[in-house]
């Protein structure tokens, strides 16, 4: 069924079904709550504006994350253009965050821990890990939105796995 | 022989295809080296997705989008182009540059009828977009109103036509707008190596 984006009908339906998705894209990215409920809102105001006819909810779905996830980027690259300096700064000084004594391998499972190693992935692995775990997208749908082949997307996501294992392995 | 992580990784994600599919089930079946690992890389997906942004934090913030969404999106009967509301938020410094090229199209319909205040005359087309140039100022009723379109800023009429909920479209002509911090752009971002 045909769903035009313009149609408010149609845009309450899809805003009720996306926007969860989108919100947790947004802010598994940017982790920010506030950058996140900006950047879902500014998606739907382009949804709504460009009054776009697409084939099925799933391809309305395809164009709004895309549209989040890009918006979600782009912030976080500015972000991180303007905290370079301060980070550099802050790096020097850390301590050594491994306590001495037996090391029993293990995975932080907290859930802070875990959403900020999540969005210090690279970029390519980060989009992946988002778009498959949060946004629960199989790797077709995945390879689509970020434009890239299915086998590419195979790597990635065992190769942001793997990134993952190794940041969230501390010593207890 | 053994299944790498790449595979692991692709089957714990249903994605691994037949036969391939039933020979990493067989392997895993008997060898623990690679249950051991398919069961590790299958926890570590779990936490990851445990860690996920939950219903409670995003319920009050789909609440108040959506109502900022009805109170500036969607109240919009007719939506507005994406260079009229770079104009809009542009406004005061854009219009006194732009009047001089600008058109106003006023989506008109029986335009301030009802509305009791006819102190602003300007005629109306029927559903028709009209060109300011063409249209032919209406004499008001009150002997006392005798102003036209003319005595009126633009930003003076589109204040008052937003403050009557009617759309307005404005197009420059001939001058560049400068692009809202070029946001535009993002959307042709490469998200790729
Ligand atoms: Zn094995």
């Amino acid at each position: 069924m045909e769903l035009r984006s313009a149609d408010e009908a149609v845009f309450r339906r899809v805003y009720d079904e996306l926007f969860s998705v989108m919100y947790k894209v947004a802010y598994h990215v940017t982790l920010n709550a506030d950058i996140a409920e900006d950047i879902c809102q500014d998606a739907f105001v382009r949804f709504y504006d460009k009054d776009i006819t697409f084939p099925s909810m799933d391809e309305a779905k395809f164009w709004l994350i895309r549209v989040v996830k890009n918006l979600s980027i782009n912030h976080v690259k500015k972000k991180s253009r303007e905290a370079a300096s301060v980070e550099k700064m802050k790096k020097a000084q850390a301590s050594n965050p491994f306590r001495d004594g037996e090391s029993q391998l293990l995975i932080n499972e907290s859930q802070d821990a875990v959403r900020r190693a999540v969005a210090a992935l690279p970029e390519i692995y980060r989009n992946v890990i988002v778009l498959r775990e949060y946004a629960d997208l199989d790797y077709k749908a995945i390879g689509r939105i970020l434009d890239i082949s299915e086998s590419n997307v195979k790597v990635r996501v065992h190769r942001a796995r793997k990134e993952l294992e190794a940041s969230l392995m501390r010593e207890v | 022989m053994c299944l790498d992580d790449q595979i692991l990784n692709t089957y714990i994600d249903g994605e691994l295809s037949e036969p391939w599919r039933s020979g990493a089930e067989e392997h895993l079946s008997h060898c623990k080296a690679c249950a051991d690992r398919a069961e590790a890389i299958s926890h570590l997906r779990n936490v990851v997705r445990r860690a996920a942004v939950t219903a409670e934090e995003i319920s009050p913030r789909k609440d108040r989008v959506l109502a900022i969404l009805e109170k500036n999106t969607l109240s919009r009967q007719k939506k507005q182009t994406r260079l009229g509301r770079i104009v809009n938020m542009k406004m005061g410094h854009l219009v006194g540059m732009a009047a001089a090229y600008t058109v106003v199209f006023v989506g008109a319909w029986s335009l301030f009828a009802g509305h009791g205040e006819k102190n602003i005359p300007i005629a109306a087309a029927q559903n028709a977009p009209i060109e300011i140039s063409n249209i032919t100022p209406v004499r008001s009723v009150q002997p006392e109103r005798q102003k036209t379109l003319d005595d009126f800023s633009l930003e003076q009429i589109l204040q008052y036509l937003d403050a009557k909920g009617y759309n307005v479209d404005l197009t420059l002509k001939g001058i560049q707008p400068i692009p809202a911090s070029g946001i535009e752009e993002i959307e042709e971002i490469e998200s790729d190596i």
